[in-house]
């Protein structure tokens, strides 16, 4: 790729300012919250904060170990048969298969465990058609399971996250979530000994935990430091699959 | 389904949870800064207000009160202590306990995964966060930072036109030393040279388990409840006793 | 919390507020990504000519400062470094090379959020518990540090959008991530200032750091750092570029054992507009003197 630039002037000397790609991808709307009637506006102004509490919600329920709760009360039920639930190396889709790996396959709840995955960071979207919701945020997150054997017993889990949510039945419900892990590290154990193509001995585990879901593939990558995906957030007039935080949406999904 | 309210009420409602915030996060500031003469502002006229820990609550006003007594007393005595021990250096010679006033400390509690509900009658609201600190002074085992990670809960009451908490506790879910497996015993023990820099936190005068702090050994736990949509705090849980 | 006012002028606010939380949103990402440039030409001010971008050494102000020296430095870094991803990863020849040297994770809380009865400025104060890391790299090590931060922000509303005009990023503490305990590393640096950095198995340390706080290894954050261009096998930060020194002061100071309380970015009071206050978030200017001790009687 060739870098262009164009020299510039900055308090008597010259500086390079150089041309991008745009990192934002989304289409995006240019609607402005006047461009709605006030009795929208404040809705959708409420409806921020709600989407804020679900997630919010979801990772609270997560640390309680109310893993069916969270499911049952903060995922959709029309649009179950296309709720997806996304990591590193794939995809489940469908509310029982996601049942099926984060509810009977929950590897928490003994003494000794316990996991965390916080809501930090957000950008918060309601489309401009008020049907969907878009929200991505930042988790410095921990799991712990002394279970699992010394290396991996207890780790940072730093995310990238995203999620689809749905106003359904008068509240907003996750329809696709996604979490990309960019690397987990024991505390204590030094990651900067590790070479370029190596990966910490808790991103094996937390794959291996994973399973094999119903779409897989090379959903998130920090090989080359910032992934593309997901999305960054911005104003939209609907939801699309181009910037579906489902498999539709990320780069790499072959279809 | 969520509640359905006129366009004044949703605004309303907004602003409380935006001053809710705005309230919550000064007394995280106060807490960074040992601002611990300034924390009382934001809590409630009120006499049974109360302040929660893991191993208890500081029940009534002058407990609360009590409690940022001691805080601060606790960062002046950290400065008295951090310039005896360095006095002769270049940043703490000549100066004065006041000019030196929270040397020894710094701790920003970043709030976040915020679940705030107001009441019906909008004259309350309940907020939990979780939070992630790491408090970072120097302790009996020498200069050591301590990864503070919880949930933070308030019950906030309307007084006056302003927002002012009337019950919040801190339940810490990981208090251990930064960079060491919280599945293992620290390795950071007393050491005779900074003996003197054993300050005891306040006690509760009420005594109970109210959260414990992660070890290998403890039975899952719930965290502390979250806010349920709720119509007067009268009608609802406290986060105090 | 203001009373007796309009629907409109409550609803100004409340959106004022969620706003200022995106754009920071924002802001974090396309630092993440590298897109410097495309950060400040979209989610900055168009109109206002005093931008400001600070940290603990140094500020950069005015928009011409803060391009060349914030942007023009970290995306000088990044050019620097993409001949050398390309002769060890081929495969990043086509790729967008800006996002290639660098990532950061700086996730922020405890959002104060104030609007001003302008409804055309706002101000925001935030914390910070974040990270830097690398894994491609041109030493072909990883690398990780953590970062603690407090963020003041002011913000001005353009053509009917929220644009941060002033950004303090203070750094307390940091390290390599995860072998270094915050305060034993900036206790230690403290004492022997000059000394060998600690930290364990992780890289050598790579001249000074640069924005956004304490670089590799807790090496203190700021411009400057080696001139040489990066070469394969060498640790090289893209902050590490050199971008010259702010036109501003300092503005803070790491935890030390000595260091005083420092309220370099206090919390925003109710205002007017951005340009009556006196403390806003540029060090340096009107009544901000940056790390001054808070003395307590």
């Amino acid at each position: 790729m060739e870098w262009k630039f164009e020299t510039r002037m900055a308090n008597g000397k010259p500086y390079d300012r150089y041309e991008y790609d745009s990192a934002i991808r989304m289409k995006y709307s240019t609607s402005k919250p006047e461009d709605f009637d006030l009795e929208t506006r404040a809705w959708r102004a409420y409806q921020v904060e709600e989407v804020k509490k679900v997630l919010s919600k979801r990772s609270y329920l997560e640390h309680a170990n109310r893993r069916a709760e969270a499911l049952d009360t903060l995922w959709t039920k029309e649009r179950a048969d296309s709720a997806t639930y996304g990591r590193n190396w794939g995809y489940y889709v469908g509310l029982e298969n996601i049942r099926k790996y984060y509810v009977d396959g929950n590897p928490f709840g003994g003494a000794g465990t316990d996991v965390c995955h916080p809501f930090t960071t957000y950008k918060i979207i309601i489309a401009d058609d008020n049907k969907t919701a878009q929200a991505t945020w930042y988790s410095i997150g921990y799991e712990i399971n002394p279970a699992l054997g010394k290396d991996v017993d207890c780790y940072w889990d730093n995310q990238r996250c995203g999620a689809d949510l749905v106003y359904e039945d008068g509240s907003w419900k996750i329809w696709h979530y996604f979490a990309g892990t960019d690397f987990a590290v024991r505390p204590g154990f030094p990651y900067a000994s590790l070479r370029t193509e190596e990966t910490t001995p808790c991103d094996k585990q937390l794959e291996k935990e994973f399973g094999t879901p119903d779409v897989a593939f090379k959903a998130y990558d920090s090989f080359y430091n910032y992934y593309f995906y997901p999305e960054i957030t911005m104003e939209h007039a609907t939801f699309a699959d181009a910037i579906s935080n489902g498999p539709e949406g990320n780069p790499n999904y072959k279809g | 389904m969520s509640k359905h309210y006129t366009a004044e009420q949703y605004a309303d409602r907004c602003m409380i949870i935006r001053e809710v915030q705005n309230v919550v996060g000064k007394v995280a500031h106060c807490d960074m800064l040992a601002d611990y003469d300034l924390s009382p502002n934001f809590w409630s006229k009120a006499e049974d207000i109360c302040l929660g820990v893991n191993d208890g609550y500081f029940k009534g006003r002058e407990a609360v009160l009590g409690y940022y007594a001691q805080k601060l007393e606790n960062a002046k005595k950290l400065t008295r202590l951090v310039m005896e021990k360095w006095a002769d250096h270049k940043d703490v010679k000549g100066k004065t306990e006041a000019e030196m006033f929270g040397a020894g400390y710094v701790k920003g509690t970043d709030m976040h995964t915020p679940i705030i509900e107001v009441a019906e009658d909008m004259k309350s609201a309940k907020a939990l966060w979780q939070f992630q600190a790491a408090d970072t002074r120097v302790t009996a085992k020498g200069p050591l930072s301590v990864w503070k990670i919880g949930y933070m809960a308030a019950d906030l009451v309307e007084e006056d036109g302003e927002w002012k908490i009337k019950n919040l506790l801190y339940a810490l879910d990981i208090d251990h030393p930064c960079a060491e497996p919280w599945t293992e015993a620290s390795k950071y023990q007393d050491d005779p040279e900074y003996a003197a820099f054993a300050i005891p936190e306040p006690v509760p005068n009420v005594k109970a388990e109210v959260y414990k702090s992660y070890s290998v050994d403890r039975p899952y736990q719930e965290p502390p409840r979250m806010p349920e949509p709720y119509a007067t705090l009268a009608e609802t849980f406290s986060y105090g006793i | 919390m203001r009373k007796n006012i309009d629907l409109e002028t409550k609803l100004a606010i409340i959106e004022g507020g969620q706003a200022c939380e995106n754009a920071h949103a924002w802001h974090a990402i396309l630092h993440a990504a590298g897109h410097t440039t495309e950060e400040i030409e979209t989610f900055w001010s168009k109109y206002r000519d005093d931008l400001y971008w600070g940290y603990n050494m140094a500020g950069m102000y005015g928009r011409e400062e803060v391009m060349s020296n914030w942007a023009g430095g970290l995306e000088g870094g990044a050019r620097g470094l993409f001949p050398v991803f390309n002769e060890m990863y081929p495969e990043t020849k086509d790729m967008d090379p800006l996002p290639l040297s660098e990532y950061s994770l700086h996730a922020i809380g405890t959002p104060i959020v104030e609007v001003g009865e302008d409804l055309k400025t706002a101000r925001a104060l935030y914390y910070s518990t974040g990270m830097l890391y690398r894994r491609i790299s041109s030493s072909g090590k990883q690398m990780a540090v953590w970062m603690l931060e407090r963020y003041g922000e002011d913000y001005v509303r353009e053509d009917g959008f929220w644009k941060i005009v002033h950004e303090c990023v203070l750094n307390d503490a940091g390290g390599a991530q995860d072998v270094t305990n915050f305060a034993i590393d900036c206790f230690n640096k403290w004492k022997s200032p000059m000394g060998p950095m600690p930290g364990g198995d992780g890289p050598k340390p790579e001249g000074k750091g640069g924005p956004g706080g304490p670089g590799p290894q807790g090496a203190q954050g700021g411009p400057g750092g080696p001139t040489n261009k990066p070469k394969k096998g060498q640790a090289y930060s893209k902050m590490a570029g050199g971008p010259p020194k702010g036109s501003m002061p300092a503005s803070h100071k790491t935890w030390s054992p000595v260091q005083p309380a420092q309220d370099s970015t206090p919390w925003p009071e109710p205002f007017v507009t951005l340009d009556d206050v006196k403390t806003h978030y540029v060090v340096g200017l009107g009544e901000n003197k940056g790390a001054q001790p808070k003395p307590k009687p």
